[in-house]
């Protein structure tokens, strides 16, 4: 049998053992005495979260093609394993060795959100390995981190020794086979850092120094080696049918956020709404074609399975060649009992006929990502949907037979009024009073129309128009939402509706975090040695950790989401060269507070700067 | 039932990491192991079909396993030893699959089959009685009845545990197992030593083996811990913590006593 770094004991009085043993179908084993580079890749947050992220699954399997890497995954321990390991002192361990992380050659860390930082450090005080990157010795893993939020990776910087901006399929061989060469060479990790540097789309933080003016904001940003560049390029895939794709992704024995086949279908969006980070940084929209996504879908779901695969995407309806695919699945796939999942469709008489086919109407409901309650705020986001859209589109999702409607929106969004507040009530009731009008009353059998709307809060985003914008307080948020609840109660539909709103405090701090500068690194630790892990999980968090942890260090919070940032303001994460320019951002800022829509890249081409890639969108003909 | 389907009762060991996953994801993940298989599997009607299959007892989370079943509804059948072969190349590391039987047309399932379960027991090094365990279970069989309480989610009982308890045996040494083996014509080398492996190292916990047979219908079920506790309670010996027992369940049998692998033919 393979070994277990947890005793027999431990984890039979643990939550969810299965968590912690690796094992599953599909998983990689090597020998480790055969491999050069030992990577442990890990997401900072419970196995069932992290075991659902596509961009694991792909590098996991692209690593270990290589026959000098082995790749192993590792995540947060949950909260009941991690007193015993403090208690115990047992070092955090990879799930396929059962190996110490320690002793690897790298940990890599994915941060897909703000909220996960403390158990950055959580995974990494398991590990026995120094919080400061630059506390490490010779000994320790170099700790990389990548992700989307390392599009501002400032507040986290001091954690890690390097990041790598942009999509992991194009810089990790060279980096790999530098760090093979110079650790055959006997090279320090100081030196491997600097070489490193110089590779396309790694940061290192240390090789770069900031200076701040009197009121707190960036004075200058600069390299202090020349290895290191002064502006680091985002990687990213140009040809989406000439790159890794795993054909074996791993089979979880227990159930798991995302439980099913992942067929990525396109990288980017070309919407541009101008609250949506991902909508910036994955430009332009490069699509795979119908071939590769065949031949991957029939060995996925071959090797693990699955009865479920799913289309993924930000925008799946805009992928050029949806309807052949979904046909497709549909015709190979349908009497093998495979459900196939189309998460972000775009609600129209295509998707419904799509969605018909492939779901069960009674059970599913419909999405509307409206985001704004009125027309005036979804022209300022550049939302590219109208209450006719959202009418039409209703109407014939009830004629063909659902009756449960989904609205999503935000509160703070950018020159919002109480007015704007109060219309998210009113399209609401809009919607159910168009079921009612759409289906005469002998069709209705005695069901009710369901619209539930929920609200989050707009957090700005650096590489967005709203990167200048401030933020709601916590209490403003709040008063937003009461004064939203408040309205939905007058309704004349009222029993048809629900609303539902997010965790405000929450929302506060990520605000922080999102924007923050290097000084936050140690606010971040200090709420962590207050307590604080687990944060995105609504229960685990505890304001206090966080708001002693500011004032210890004397951070205003104020300072990172209320002021509104001057248009010629350096901001920490204006180094990084994602393609979208900061130019085209202020113009969208401008064009946003002037109520002006933008026409989406198959539309027109705006100019964003994303075209310096070569590829995607930018260069298919327009229609 | 479609006509010309048939019913195959599967008999498997879970061992070694498979003790850690509980009874609904070893389900889930047989599931995906049959669909890889390419066994040709039948599915319920309806608007979400499923595999037609159905176990016949869960096992705990951290017990291991000679002697699991579960019935699978089938098109169309090869042969045991392809069946097998099939589904051995795609079960996970710790689950193998020890023999493949077609059922009687209108055999009860396997569920519904189970009356009684034979275990082995160890203590954990460490955690051992204080009393003597043999001298304790000769002590058992001789009384008329013995009362213990059992408690369930939903409730708190009364029951005579003497009654659901057939066999009880202590084996102190390597010479006592093996008498008793070979008495029982139990071969101990069947599955490969891989498989076989358990996840502790018994070390000086090896001895004694406690040997049991008890009840085990869905009204009457007698965990090994309870008769184990029963035991204990006569000698007093205290308090047997959850994880003190090292368990392995070694085969379900019907009420007349009959393994349930008997109730149909190889094919």
């Amino acid at each position: 049998m393979k070994k277990t770094a947890l005793s027999d004991e431990i984890l039979l009085k643990i939550e969810k053992p299965e968590r912690y043993i690796g094992n599953e179908i599909n998983a990689v084993f090597k020998d480790k005495e055969k491999v050069d580079i030992r990577y442990a890749m890990c997401f900072p947050d419970v196995y069932e979260i992290g075991m659902s992220h596509l961009g694991i699954q792909i590098l996991y399997d692209m690593f270990n093609k290589r026959e000098d890497v082995w790749c192993e995954r590792v995540y947060s321990p949950w909260v009941d394993l991690d007193r015993v390991m403090r208690e115990k002192n047992i070092p955090l361990f990879a799930l396929e060795s059962q190996d110490n992380i320690k002793d690897f050659d790298f940990l890599g860390i994915t941060i897909q959100y703000e909220m996960c930082y403390t158990n950055i450090l959580q995974v990494l005080d398991l590990a026995q390995i120094p919080l400061t990157a630059t506390d490490r010795t010779e000994e320790h893993p170099i700790v990389i981190g990548g992700g989307p939020c390392t599009y501002n990776p400032e507040p986290i910087a001091e954690f890690f020794d390097m990041f790598y901006i942009g999509e992991g399929e194009i810089s990790y061989d060279p980096l790999f086979d530098l760090y093979k060469e110079m650790k055959k060479n006997g090279a320090s990790r100081k030196d491997f850092l600097k070489a490193a540097a110089s590779i396309p789309g790694i940061y290192v933080p240390s090789l770069y120094d900031a200076e701040y003016h009197e009121d707190g904001t960036l004075a200058s940003f600069k390299p202090n080696v020349p290895e290191a560049p002064v502006r680091v390029r985002k990687q990213i895939v140009m040809d989406m049918n000439d790159v890794s794709y795993p054909d074996k992704p791993i089979v979880p024995f227990i159930r798991v956020t995302q439980d099913r086949v992942v067929l990525e279908v396109m990288r980017g969006c070309i919407r541009g709404c101008r609250f949506c980070q991902a909508g910036e940084i994955y430009r332009p929209v490069r699509e795979r074609s119908l071939e590769f996504l065949k031949k991957k879908a029939q060995s996925m779901l071959d090797s693990t399975g699955q009865d479920e695969i799913t289309l993924s995407s930000l925008s799946t309806s805009d992928y050029s060649q949806l309807g052949e695919l979904v046909h497709w699945l549909i015709d190979n796939y349908r009497d093998k009992y495979v459900n196939i999942s189309l998460p972000s469709l775009r609600i129209d008489a295509f998707s419904l006929d799509i969605m018909s086919r492939v779901q069960d109407i009674k059970k599913s409901s419909l999405t509307f990502a409206s985001e704004a309650g009125s027309q005036r705020l979804r022209n300022v986001i550049n939302k590219g949907i109208t209450e006719e859209d959202i009418m039409k589109g209703s109407a014939e999702a009830f004629k063909g037979g659902w009756n449960k409607v989904k609205l999503y929106f935000m509160l703070g969004l950018p020159t919002e009024t109480d007015e704007d507040v109060k219309a998210i009530a009113h399209l609401s009731d809009a919607v159910a009073m168009n079921y009612f009008d759409t289906i005469p009353k002998e069709n209705r059998k005695g069901v009710r129309v369901q619209v539930t709307s929920s609200a989050s809060f707009f957090i700005p985003k650096p590489f967005t128009a709203f990167q200048w914008s401030p933020m709601n307080s916590a209490d403003e948020f709040l008063r937003k939402a009461h004064l939203c609840s408040d309205e939905f109660r007058q309704m004349l539909n009222h029993k048809s509706l629900r609303f539902m709103y997010h965790e405000n405090e929450l929302s506060e701090l990520e605000g922080v975090l999102a924007r923050g500068d290097r000084k936050l690194s140690k606010v971040i630790r200090s709420a962590y040695e207050n307590g604080a892990i687990y944060d995105s999980w609504g229960e685990m968090f505890e304001k206090k950790r966080w708001t002693d942890a500011f004032a210890e260090n004397g951070i205003d919070i104020d300072f990172y989401t209320l002021r509104e940032r001057p248009e010629d303001e350096l901001f920490p994460w204006d180094f990084i060269d994602a393609g979208v320019t900061k130019k085209f951002l202020l113009d969208e800022w401008h064009q946003a507070q002037a109520g002006v829509v933008t026409p989406n890249c198959r539309q027109k081409c705006s100019g964003c700067g994303a075209a310096v890639f070569g590829g995607g969108v930018c260069f298919e003909s327009r229609k | 039932m479609k006509a010309g389907n048939k019913v195959i009762r599967l008999k498997f060991s879970k061992h070694g990491l498979m003790k850690y996953i509980g009874h609904l994801d070893v389900m889930r993940s047989f599931q995906k192991v049959v669909r890889r298989s390419g066994i040709d599997v039948a599915y319920s009607d309806g608007y979400s079909p499923h595999q037609i299959m159905s176990f016949a007892q869960p096992l705990g989370v951290g017990l291991e396993s000679n002697g699991e079943y579960f019935d699978l509804e089938v098109q169309s059948a090869d042969t045991t030893e392809k069946m097998m072969a099939a589904l051995n190349e795609q079960c996970p590391e710790g689950i193998r699959i020890l023999d493949a039987v077609q059922l009687p047309e209108k055999s009860p399932n396997a569920m519904a089959s189970v009356n009684q379960a034979s275990y082995t027991v160890r203590f954990r090094e460490g955690h051992m009685p204080s009393f003597d365990i043999k001298h304790a279970a000769e002590d058992f069989l001789n009384a008329e009845t013995v009362t213990v309480t059992k408690k369930t989610k939903k409730s708190t009982r009364e029951i005579d545990i003497r009654s659901l308890v057939f066999d009880l045996v202590v084996l102190n040494n390597e010479d006592e197992l093996n008498a008793y083996n070979e008495k029982n014509g139990i071969k101990t080398d069947c599955g490969s030593s891989e498989d076989r492996d358990t996840t502790v190292d018994f070390g000086a916990a090896a001895f004694p083996v406690i040997k049991m047979r008890v009840m085990a219908s869905s009204g009457d079920n007698v965990k090994p811990g309870l008769l184990m506790q029963a035991l204990s309670d006569r000698n007093n010996g205290g308090e047997i913590g959850d994880t003190d027992l090292m368990i392995i369940r070694e085969d379900l049998f019907d009420e007349s006593g009959k393994s349930l692998i008997e109730a149909g033919e190889r094919f």
